[in-house]
């Protein structure tokens, strides 16, 4: 069985560097990188003599991993030990450890810079300085509200398609209790967009209809991204017909932060807003507009198949 | 007309605060509403702390518009600075 890739902690406990060369060992690697973050004596001319840790947990725990699999869809074959303290430290020990382990040294330096800077701005985590006066302050830091307000992103279903070798309307087709629409939309919400369309006209559900019918995704996403320039940063566009997409990749797309779409698959994919090059196929248009191709995990591989037959909806109703 | 009892926990610069505040809000309120409400029933020397911080439950951060059930169990993260 292959080591797991990741190792994310919070603890109370004091950090050792030992334990990450032991996670990180592999003999297929040939470089690996530790950061460690500690607590520096002065701050603004003002003398330090420590510093308290207060940290969400349970949502730091997750905002790390997931930092960690970002980056390791970036740097692939990378792997991660990162622990964060939560309490009090005195000068000189140590808040954070970032180890990164790699084939080479190039992506262990990038990648762990990249998880540094990221936890920075990203982990729900708070620092009061104690200074030797006896006086105290939380010190400022990155606002996440301004991080929500500044990237909206739109949903799309596509079901503008015909259904041809369904023999009828896949969007309608029951699945989990409602209409394959409504479970596509239920997944691009529950991975982060602010709110969702469907695009085609499907006849009883509140859609948009294409400017011209059956004139192919790509255009029909073209038309979107110019519509939709303004009112939202990102597009994230899903296929009607793709019920075992796991949240978690789509949230990995949106979180992204410029269009991507993953490596082998047209969709799904997030594209930013406005004018796009036109195309006629949706390959061609994630080119055209500069979409990022990222590494698919192989835990997502299984929810990455269109349903386009019966029979393929009857192997995965049984 | 039903109303929700909400926790907020505080972290970070809330904690002068103490750990935690119970809320009572109308039924249909959202995080938005617990926002307005929070910053009404805490004198904060910083007024715009309320508005640059997010609200949580122990998963993801949570839309402003998401509407809120009864029992909440929810954090405030002010602007974060870990490392």
């Amino acid at each position: 069985m292959s080591k797991p890739s990741i190792y994310v902690r919070v603890t109370d406990r004091p950090i050792e560097v030992a334990a990450a060369q032991e996670f990180l060992s592999d003999p297929s690697h040939g470089a690996m990188d530790l950061f460690i973050g500690a607590v520096r004596d002065t701050h603004q001319g003002k003398v330090v003599s420590a510093m308290t840790y207060d940290v969400h947990a349970p949502l730091a725990q997750r905002v790390l991993e997931e930092i960690c699999q970002e980056a390791r869809m970036r740097w692939p074959e990378t792997r991660y030990y990162v622990v964060h303290f939560q309490g009090d430290l005195k000068v000189g020990e140590t808040s954070i450890l970032i180890g990164v382990g790699s084939a080479h040294r190039a992506e262990a330096f990038e990648a762990c810079r990249h998880v540094i800077e990221e936890v920075k701005k990203r982990a729900p985590v708070w620092k009061r300085e104690h200074y030797l006066d006896g006086l105290s302050a939380w010190l400022p830091g990155h606002s996440l509200a301004q991080d929500q307000r500044r990237a909206r992103v739109g949903g799309v279903v596509l079901a503008g398609g015909k259904s041809s070798r369904m023999g009828q309307n896949k969007a309608l087709m029951p699945y989990r209790g409602k209409p394959l629409v409504a479970h596509m939309s239920d997944l691009l919400r529950q991975a982060g967009c602010d709110d969702v369309f469907v695009g085609g006209g499907v006849p009883g559900i509140d859609s948009l209809a294409d400017a011209e019918p059956f004139c192919g995704p790509a255009r029909a996403m073209t038309d979107l991204l110019r519509r939709f320039a303004g009112r939202y940063d990102r597009l994230a566009f899903v296929p009607v017909d793709m019920p075992l997409l796991e949240v978690e990749a789509l949230r990995c797309l949106i979180r992204f932060g410029v269009g991507a779409c993953f490596e082998g698959y047209p969709l799904p994919a997030v594209l930013e807003t406005g004018e796009v090059p036109g195309a006629s196929s949706v390959r061609d248009l994630l080119v055209g507009a500069g979409a990022r191709v990222l590494p698919l995990s192989p835990a997502w591989e299984r929810g990455m198949v269109n349903i386009n037959t019966k029979r393929e909806w009857e192997a995965l109703a049984s | 007309m039903k109303s929700l009892a909400i926790t907020v926990r505080f972290f970070g610069a809330f904690r002068e605060y103490g750990r935690s505040i119970d809320l009572s809000l109308p039924a249909g309120s959202t995080v938005r509403d617990v926002r307005q409400a929070l910053g009404d029933a805490l004198s904060l020397s910083d007024p715009a702390l309320v508005y640059d911080s997010v609200f949580s439950d122990d998963q993801v951060i949570l839309d402003d518009g998401a509407v809120l059930s009864d029992n909440a169990l929810l954090s405030i993260l002010p602007p974060v600075c870990g490392g």
